[in-house]
């Protein structure tokens, strides 16, 4: 039977730890028990290189290096023990229950894993960390998105990323070079911003619409546009999805009908015969809406708003000519 | 994400505690760390193969003596607690900071986070800088209910029944229903109350920006005892029963496959989607069809295709009489 990997990583972090200088790669071998069952170098070396990709990934830092100077090549690891260590932490029980909602967020997203083992390590510090709730809320985050990973990890090293982006209505992906500037989920959707390449300006993407595992470019390749001091992640995927304000709408809703508009509504008067008076501040894509409610609601101001939800009922209707999208 | 790195978080995070701490109770080990005793002792069988290397000399030597004290004998490799990689630190100050902008949280527990964020990002240190260009905005449309969020959150802390007025979009209306509170998530930009209700006979959640108006009673809570809700997929629809709906959409309409559960798509030559679902409510699919105008329309069934019709011609008479 195999050996199982955790312990593989277990003894090869605890052997780079416990070195006083840079351990070889052979000597490696010859330590770590599923390395020196690997039947060819090939697979020996296809494995060590993922174990230090994920050693990496648990937060260590492997340095790299010969011990005898005169010697060129590089090819011993070490994890030097105080440059890895975690620095004291101390947390009254409302911290600690603070940092136990944070981490319980994640469940079940791809960082989930991640949270629990930031728990670990505090935890394996001493830090007391139970689950006395903090509130009866509970945030979940999901980041169900298979670009997420990818993503994260290029906002983090900087590096260029090559996607295959769906915009909206559009039936084909094509392909985009975006330098990531932040990444932001709101209302349960997760939002890219960055620089696209492809229009040379700053664009915001929706994860769930890149079609493919986003590819970092190759390490030396730089971000070629400036990163803004501030980048108003939240700011700028508000406006791609239609939010803020071009002006207020006034609308009739009949009496009992249309809960959500005027939860929403600045203004509320009753206008007789069964109707109410509506303001509404509208962002782009407001008619869609409004249009959903049928006999329901009826718009009065501004002109282009009024036209725009008869033409949508007209459309639903069958009454439309020329313009007819489907079928 | 791999379960072999996680395990490796853990186990190292063992070993870095009982170097501290030799002789602790396993129960204690287990409730440290918030993990199953038996888990414990899986974890304690596997870092008997763990060392500095294969030989026998340099192999782990855990054991728990008869009243269940833990010890980790040969453990020379100086393993201590490590720092946080990126993705932990993000992961954390990333949450941290989101639940700090909960407009219904105590100010007191906004305090508290604030004292814990710093604290990590001292000990994150050059790991935090990961954390700056992401944010998470738990709240939504509903950040402004915060009266209605009150309530509830208080209705679940002191176990109390609350009466509900709340707004069913298909049938654009509101309902009343008396509900036992189990607990408030905030998931996908909405804030949900979980609640048994008394009228369905059965677990319901009530979106906070539907809840009109919300009532603290004073019978206490007696929500059935059921299993915890998968969140797993967020809460995407579940397939459902009902009449099948066939929907033809042009490029403007496909965003449809991303927000109604379906069991068929079709490509048309066009750019656009035939979908189709079964659904319920026919109702709701009436306000689709509105809601989509021109980017979309109901091909089956023909009574649906009728009341869509029927419906945009009603409202159209209002606009074609000039006093609205």
């Amino acid at each position: 039977m195999a050996i199982p990997k955790q312990e593989r990583l277990v003894s090869l972090v605890m052997c780079l730890l416990a070195a006083r200088r840079y351990v070889t790669k052979e000597e490696l071998r010859q330590s770590i028990e599923s390395y020196r069952l690997c039947t060819s170098e090939e697979a020996f070396d296809r494995m060590f290189e993922r174990d230090k990709d994920d050693v990496r990934e648990l937060g260590f830092i492997v340095e790299t290096g010969a011990n005898d100077p005169l010697i060129e090549s590089a090819d011993g690891y070490r994890i030097r023990p105080e440059k890895n260590a975690l620095p004291p932490v101390e947390l009254d029980p409302e911290e600690a229950a603070a940092l136990a909602l944070a981490a319980g967020a994640w469940q079940q997203s791809a960082l989930a894993g991640a949270a629990t083992g930031a728990l670990y390590k505090l935890k394996a510090a001493g830090v007391e960390i139970d689950s006395a709730p903090l509130t009866s809320v509970e945030p979940r985050v999901t980041a169900r998105e298979p670009a997420f990973g990818p993503l994260l990890d290029a906002l983090r090293t900087r590096r260029p990323v090559q996607f295959a982006y769906r915009r909206s209505g559009a039936a084909e992906a094509t392909p985009r070079v975006v330098e990531p500037w932040g990444m932001s989920c709101w209302r349960g959707r997760w939002y890219l911003v960055g620089f696209s390449r492809d229009r040379q300006e700053q664009r915001v993407f929706r994860l769930d619409r890149i079609a493919d595992k986003p590819k970092p470019k190759p390490l030396k390749e730089q971000f070629r546009a400036e990163v803004p001091e501030k980048v108003d992640v939240r700011g700028q995927v508000a406006r791609f999805a239609g939010e803020g304000g071009e002006g207020i709408a006034r609308i009739r809703v009949r009496t009992g009908a249309g809960f959500p508009l005027r939860a929403r509504a600045s203004a509320v008067v009753p206008a007789g015969e069964g109707w109410d008076e509506l303001e509404l501040s509208h962002g782009h894509g407001l008619h869609h809406w409004l249009a959903e409610f049928g006999p329901d609601v009826v718009v009065l101001e501004p002109p282009h708003l009024r036209a725009a939800v008869v033409a949508q009922l007209r459309e639903a209707a069958g009454e439309a000519t020329g313009q007819v999208k489907v079928g | 994400m791999s379960n072999a790195i996680d395990d490796t978080r853990r186990l190292l995070s063992l070993v870095a505690y009982l170097r501290e701490r030799p002789g602790t109770h396993l129960d204690d080990v287990a409730r440290a760390f918030g993990l199953p005793v038996a888990q414990v002792e899986a974890d304690l069988g596997t870092l008997h193969m763990c060392g500095t290397s294969f030989m026998a000399d340099d192999l782990l030597e855990p054991h728990v003596d008869f009243e269940g004290r833990v010890f980790l004998d040969n453990a020379d490799a100086p393993v201590r607690p490590v720092r946080l990689a990126p993705h932990e630190a993000l992961a954390l100050l990333v949450a941290l900071r989101a639940l700090a902008g909960l407009s219904g949280l105590r100010e007191r527990d906004k305090v508290a986070l604030g004292r814990v964020t710093a604290k990590l990002e001292d000990a994150a240190g050059e790991a935090a800088r990961a954390a700056q260009g992401v944010t998470v905005e738990f709240e939504g449309d509903d950040a402004a209910q915060e009266s209605a969020f009150a309530t509830m959150d208080r209705a679940v802390s002191e176990k109390r029944r609350l009466r509900l007025r709340y707004y069913v979009p298909r049938r654009d209306e509101i309902t009343e229903r008396e509900v036992d509170p189990i607990r408030l998530v905030l998931v996908d930009g909405h804030t949900y109350l979980v609640a048994w209700c008394r009228q369905a006979e059965g677990r319901r959640l009530f979106r906070l920006d539907r809840v009109a108006e919300a009532v603290l009673l004073d019978e206490a809570s007696e929500p059935q005892p059921i299993e915890p809700l998968d969140l797993a997929d967020g809460f995407a629809p579940t397939a459902a029963d009902g009449i099948e709906v066939v929907l033809e959409l042009g490029p403007g309409g496909r965003w449809v496959t991303e927000y109604y559960r379906h069991d068929k798509v079709e490509e048309l030559a066009d750019g656009g989607l035939r979908l189709t679902l079964r659904t319920p409510d026919p109702a709701g699919i009436r306000r689709l069809a509105l809601r989509l105008g021109g980017h979309g329309r109901v091909i089956s069934p023909p009574e649906l295709v009728d009341d869509v019709r029927r419906t945009a011609s009603a409202a159209l008479a209002a606009y074609a009489d000039p006093a609205g």
